[in-house]
């Protein structure tokens, strides 16, 4: 949960974020649209600037969530640059036996093309997700008219999320002290005993909570002040410069 | 064999021996970026009409029964905090439950394909898991299906008088490993093998993915009884209370 | 002092038909300080919840301000009668601390410019400007309890239901909460804390009243409630340790039974400095 943690520390969490979602998702679409090796490599630039630069979120954690989604980014490069064949239909032939393993110079460059669009797409994602915490994303969510009953149960899943890992991470403290994982075979007993528990406890939790909701005058709608964060000219033009260089790295 | 030719095979020889001790082995995932858009929007729009009807179905819930909203949020939060629990393991692994299966049994598959899409936006912005263009996909595959083949095959083995534990056992391991299918197949869609098509691709996938897939299908079935067993336990009485779906 | 805020009438309440309060009656004046003491289960979290008008009794009444308060005048009894609840994170909502404490607030239909001005206040009393902007789940215990007060102080209630406010607090914290409560009853607020803690009850309230299994078993003065022993045994209460010491004092003829009990050790360390003719310098 280090990503909620250091959005609430980014320096740009007071920009807009409606604004911020239409940045990371224009460039989402954009990258995948586009598929440039130029582009994506442009976009991981830009985004990764803005995150560490301007956000200052800590390198370190940026380049561990940056290399997190690489081992799957590998394998599924991997598969889509080799392909089987019963003769040597690619540039690059390896045989093993009954088949050919084949790496053609197309399924390459697909492969290398994959793998900077999907980078170029976690740093758009991170951009947002690394400076925008989620209360502010569902309240993104509400002007795009979604139905209210989803956006209420998206608001409580958020500030639930929090209370069951803490009682989680209580109950694995309590069963490590106990010798909980002491072996395999145990270490598996204390796993399921946790996800029981932990349910039991999430349900008796679910019906105080309700009684909270109703004696402060909940009557069926999670309403609550919310503060306007105004996009500044700067900021705006800002966006318009990258999607320009976007664009025109694109027609390069 | 030519020395490219004995280079290649080299790596493909590391990389196969680095996928089977591959460190982090969660549910699969579709990343931020890999599908096009084409496909992003058309996996998306393949989930609406499951969603609308599991949307409904809490909506006949909510009207009945005004607690249910937190209980349900409670449930999608317990659904994200168990997938992000780390599984013990004997090689230091890190890997994790889907608990599509476990959800798909407790509250049956319209809820949980609702409760799921939920958990997976908050898995794509707080975990970085999935990501905001593949959740379309990751919503089919893992919130949908998954659950769907979970249920039907727990419900059969109910109506056969199969015995519990291995319905349970079948239900969640038989999610796991329908959702991994449906993954392998919506990459190779995107990515057909230029010479083989969609199945030669899919094949790849699955065969990349099988090593970390495959034993956490086990794993999660193994875990999807014990959780049940504690449960029954723990909460005969809540269980029953939360059955929204008759 | 003596106006007569709150009156229950014979009320019973029952859990899937298990009796949880039986015919409890009683009346709350204006500005009174109650503690609501008993073991756990006795009742007291349900007897708030009907105050509070979140559970609806299966019998009995309940008069605020001399007009019954039914079904149709639940949401009257929720603006007049505010309820902090023991867990602060079963209060606790919204992801940052101002919305939070507008949700009470934006549930009584007030204008949003009336909301910010509420939250803006409560925030100034508790001292939680610092925290406005953070989300609950990066807050200490301390602080989570100070915004679930503010929760309830922004929709101005007259009375206040709070439940054991002290629990899970270091010793500097429940010193805080304390205050805040000190401060409320001065400026006018009625507070009825339900507490385990024999001694803050006795110098907090100036008034106890006992639960027992469902039953309201004793109600009365600190003084006189901690004397009945019968009473104190049935509710599983021990006798606060001022009293305790202070009573020996007397039999043993160190200090005079005359005159009023001290409320806290300080106080009483400061009558037998007097009592001794040591005087402070």
């Amino acid at each position: 949960m280090q990503i909620d943690y250091y959005a609430y520390q980014s320096r740009i969490r007071g920009w807009n974020a409606a604004f911020k979602v239409l940045i990371a998702v224009a460039t989402l679409f954009l990258v995948i649209l586009f598929n440039r090796i130029l582009v994506s490599l442009f976009v991981v630039a830009a985004m990764g600037a803005l995150t560490l630069l301007v956000g200052r979120t800590p390198w370190r954690v940026y380049l561990r969530y940056m290399l997190a989604p690489v081992v799957f980014l590998l394998f599924s490069c991997l598969a889509v640059a080799v392909s089987f064949s019963g003769s040597p239909a690619g540039e690059w032939n390896v045989s093993v036996h009954f088949f050919y393993l084949c790496m053609g110079q197309e399924s390459l460059e697909a492969a290398v093309k994959l793998f900077f669009k999907v980078l170029a797409g976690v740093s758009a994602l991170y951009m947002m997700s690394f400076s925008t915490p989620a209360d502010e994303l569902v309240l993104v969510l509400e002007k795009l008219h979604l139905p209210g009953m989803f956006l209420e149960l998206m608001q409580l899943v958020y500030r639930y999320i929090f209370i069951l890992f803490d009682a989680a991470s209580q109950m694995q403290t309590a069963a490590k002290a106990r010798l909980g994982d002491c072996n395999i075979r145990q270490s598996f007993k204390t796993f399921a005993a946790i996800g029981g528990n932990l349910f039991v406890a999430a349900l008796k939790k679910g019906n105080t909570y309700y009684d909270a909701l109703l004696a402060r005058g909940y009557q069926g709608r999670l309403e609550l002040l919310t503060e306007e964060k105004p996009v500044r000219f700067w900021q705006a033009a800002l966006g318009g410069l990258y999607f320009s260089i976007v664009i025109l790295l694109n027609l390069a | 064999m030519t020395k490219l030719q004995k280079r290649t095979l080299r790596i493909s020889i590391v990389l196969a021996a680095f996928l089977a001790v591959s460190p982090a082995a969660g549910a699969m995932h579709i990343m931020e970026g890999y599908l096009s858009p084409a496909f992003c929007i058309a996996w998306g729009v393949v989930c609406i009409p499951f969603l609308v009807k599991g949307f409904f179905e809490m909506k006949k819930v909510f009207a009945e029964n005004r607690k249910a909203v937190t209980i349900l949020a409670m449930a999608g939060a317990y659904i994200f905090v168990l997938s992000a629990l780390k599984i013990p393991s004997v090689t230091g692994s890190c890997s994790h439950m889907t608990g599509t299966g476990l959800a798909a049994i407790l509250f049956g598959p319209c809820t949980t394909g609702v409760l799921g899409i939920i958990v997976l936006i908050f898995q794509a912005v707080l975990l970085a898991h999935g990501g905001l263009t593949t959740l379309g996909a990751n919503t089919f595959s893992m919130a949908i299906a998954g659950p769907a083949i979970s249920y039907g095959i727990w419900l059969v083995c109910r109506k056969c008088n199969v015995n519990k534990r291995v319905g349970i056992f079948l239900a969640a391991a038989a999610g796991d490993l329908f959702t991994y299918c449906i993954t392998s197949f919506q990459l190779a869609f995107a990515y057909p093998d230029p010479n083989g098509g969609v199945l030669a691709s899919a094949a790849k996938f699955l065969g990349v993915f099988a090593p970390t897939q495959l034993p956490l299908a086990v794993v999660e079935g193994l875990l999807t009884v014990m959780i049940m067993v504690a449960l029954e336990n723990y909460a005969a009485q809540e269980l029953k209370a939360i059955r929204f779906e008759k | 002092m003596d106006e007569v805020l709150l009156e229950v009438k014979g009320l019973s309440f029952s859990y899937d038909k298990k009796p949880v309060l039986k015919n409890i009656s009683l009346s709350v004046r204006r500005g009174e300080k109650i503690a609501v003491m008993g073991s756990n289960g006795a009742g007291k979290s349900t007897f708030f919840l009907n105050l509070n008008g979140v559970l609806q009794a299966g019998q009995g009444e309940i008069f605020f301000n001399g007009k019954r308060a039914g079904k149709k005048e639940r949401k009257g009894l929720q603006r007049s009668v505010g309820f902090v609840f023991q867990d602060a994170d079963s209060q606790l909502i919204a992801s940052n601390v101002r919305a939070e404490i507008s949700f009470g607030p934006m549930n009584m239909g007030l204008s949003k410019q009336e909301v910010a001005e509420r939250v803006k206040e409560a925030i100034e009393y508790l001292s939680l400007s610092d925290l406005q902007d953070r989300p609950p789940h990066y807050l200490s215990g301390g602080e989570k309890k100070r915004v679930s007060i503010a929760d309830i102080l922004a929709m101005k209630p007259e009375i206040f239901l709070i439940d054991e406010p002290m629990a899970a607090l270091d010793p500097m914290n429940a010193e805080k909460v304390e205050q805040i409560l000190y401060r409320l009853n001065k400026e006018g607020k009625t507070l009825l804390v339900a507490t385990h803690d024999v001694d803050f009850a006795y110098r907090f309230a100036d008034r106890v009243l006992v639960f027992s299994d469902g039953c309201l078993i004793a109600d009365g003065t600190p003084q006189e409630i901690f004397n009945l022993e019968e009473v104190m045994e049935r509710a599983h209460l021990k006798k606060p340790s001022v009293m305790v010491i202070w009573e020996a004092l007397i039999k043993a003829r160190l200090v005079g039974g005359e005159g009023e009990y001290p409320l806290t050790s300080g106080q009483a360390a400061e009558k037998i400095l007097e009592l001794s003719g040591v005087f402070k310098e």
